[in-house]
């Protein structure tokens, strides 16, 4: 790749143009293959599944993350276990999000756009998010229907020991 | 609700992969698509892989572990007595312990019992009775006893675990030498089969190779689908290995690991996915293991001195490795369980103790495979399906 590219232009599914280092957007594998693919010149990339809320905070992991590889690269290879924990720690606040609906749309962000930090941390919050929930609630955050049957419930209830409640 | 949450719905085995099996089995109640994923083959082989290699530095470590203690117990006054736990460790140096036997049967009698796997999350308990228990499902399989021919008694058994991806089975296979009540006149070894699918034991129609196996196994060696023991022969050290699919026999012979076969022990292991040969010195305030390893599966000629672990002092006997957090096991000259860390050479004291040489450590592992087998045995006799009752594992990982 001989282009002196140093940013790229994402804009969002609400019209909104955001730059991106390089750097960052390498950490998508979607940007990462038209950044490298010298046949693609690139001017703008639009995500049309993703609002400017939520791509703001794409790529707000994708530059921390970034520059982390970065100092890493500097210090001569391993991250030191503090550094890593730093970097957990920030992993951790920055998925606390206020809303539920957020944290989906992160989820499928990272998703759509091949970030595989982002995902598997998305993921995991979700699961930590719904670990001790019921079913019912379960149901009411993905938006699902009860579709079985008193007696298939009754059934279940017994091998499963648990309630549909 | 906002839109687009539809395509959400790709995105839920990657989260529910995540979860432990204690979530899943509630969350099978959740709908018809739901209860359908969680059966699936698929997604069972995704959960047996996300849950338990994401583990990051800070997470307990959890270990399935055998130990005997001594004491007085019940009417007979037997007075060893072998439990096996599960036994969760975290950086706080706290732990917390779970005796899994006594949740499943009264073991009093017991004073010997081995652990064989984990082989998908599936572990075979190897006593009177015989049990391929998963902890994480709540369930356990009772064995039958292995059959013998009449007017016959054995003096020795090595027992094997592993799986068979050909016909989806698990397997556990014991070797048995076989003599005759009347004369002592000896027979040939046995080699006898339990096939989780049918619920039962054959006799295996194949002779075991001219070795001597070594009547001490702690550290499971199920790798290339294929079960291994440490054995020997006139012409020196050599591993034994029985392949599950083929049911077959091979012998890879051992370069010269043990500088004198008085003073060194050998034992066979797993590393990263190989087989591994540790050799350590039998006494000692200070010891070194030297870990050796295949690196090409069944070629003789690869055998390589991978590393020099330790010195460390207090060293025992080996326990196994714990890849994903970098450990080595061991048990120390007064039985107690010791994690070394191979990458910083720092020693960490569990607590954990049993009577010496006693001790067996495997790692705990997760997994949606249930021990009913794929179909109902009427004459399945004496083995029965169980479950043990709640609660397991209450916070944690769980």
């Amino acid at each position: 790749m001989s282009s002196p590219v140093e940013q790229i232009t994402v804009v969002s599914s609400d019209g909104d143009e955001f730059k991106m280092t390089v750097a960052a957007a390498m950490q998508s594998e979607q940007l990462k293959q038209m950044l490298t693919d010298d046949s693609i010149s690139i001017v703008k990339v639009p995500v049309e599944n993703i609002s400017t809320e939520i791509l703001v905070k794409v790529i707000e992991y994708c530059q921390k993350h970034a520059d982390h590889e970065a100092a890493t690269k500097a210090n001569g290879g391993g991250a030191s276990d503090s550094e890593a924990e730093e970097l957990n720690k920030w992993d951790a606040e920055f998925m606390k999000v206020d809303v539920e609906d957020k944290l989906f749309h992160i989820l499928m962000a990272a998703n759509y756009l091949e970030i595989k930090g982002l995902f598997d941390l998305a993921c995991q919050t979700v699961a930590d998010l719904i670990k001790g929930k019921t079913p019912k609630q379960i149901r009411k955050i993905f938006n699902l229907k009860n579709d079985f049957t008193p007696e298939e419930q009754e059934r279940l209830s017994r091998q499963h020991n648990c309630s549909f409640d | 609700m906002a839109q687009n949450l539809d395509r959400l719905k790709d995105v839920v085995p990657d989260i529910l992969s995540r979860l432990p099996v204690k979530s899943l089995r509630r969350l099978a109640c959740v709908n018809k698509s739901w209860y359908r994923l969680i059966k699936s083959p698929d997604f069972i082989s995704k959960h047996l892989h996300t849950f338990n290699n994401h583990m990051k530095l800070t997470d307990p470590i959890n270990l399935l572990v055998k130990r005997t203690r001594r004491a007085t117990f019940g009417p007979s006054g037997v007075d060893r007595k072998a439990f096996v736990s599960l036994l969760s460790f975290n950086r706080a140096n706290s732990s917390t312990i779970l005796n899994l036997l006594d949740l499943i049967y009264n073991h009093d009698e017991v004073n010997h019992i081995e652990i064989l796997g984990p082989c998908n999350g599936l572990y075979c308990l190897y006593s009177i009775p015989i049990m391929i228990v998963n902890p994480s499902m709540r369930e356990f399989r009772i064995l039958p006893d292995s059959p013998a021919p009449p007017d016959t008694y054995s003096l020795q058994r090595h027992n094997g675990f592993g799986f068979d991806p050909k016909t989806n089975d698990y397997k556990v296979v014991v070797i048995m030498d076989t003599w005759l009540n009347e004369t002592d006149e000896q027979l040939p070894w046995r080699i006898e089969i339990y096939s989780l699918n049918s619920h039962c034991w054959r006799n295996v129609d194949c002779l075991l190779p001219p070795v001597s196996i070594w009547n001490c196994s702690w550290i499971d060696a199920f790798v290339h689908g294929a079960f291994h023991w440490w054995a020997y022969d006139a012409a020196g050290d050599l591993v034994l290995a029985f392949d599950m699919v083929n049911e077959t026999f091979q012998t890879f012979r051992v370069p010269n690991a043990r500088p004198s076969s008085r003073e060194y022990v050998g034992t066979v292991a797993k590393f990263r996915d190989s087989l591994a040969v540790i050799v350590y010195p039998r006494r000692g305030t200070e010891k070194c293991f030297d870990l050796w390893v295949m690196e090409d599966y069944g070629n003789e000629g690869s055998w390589t001195k991978h590393s020099i672990i330790g010195p460390i002092v207090g060293a025992g006997r080996p326990l196994g490795f714990l890849e994903e957090k970098n450990l080595f096991l061991l048990e120390d000259n007064n039985g107690r369980m010791v994690f070394y860390d191979l990458q910083t050479e720092e020693i960490m004291h569990t607590g954990f103790h049993g009577e010496e040489d006693s001790l067996q450590a495997v790692v705990y592992m997760e997994s949606l495979i249930s021990v009913r087998g794929d179909n109902e045995n009427p004459q399945a006799g004496a083995s029965f399906f169980g479950m043990i009752p709640d609660p397991l594992f209450e916070g944690n990982s769980g």
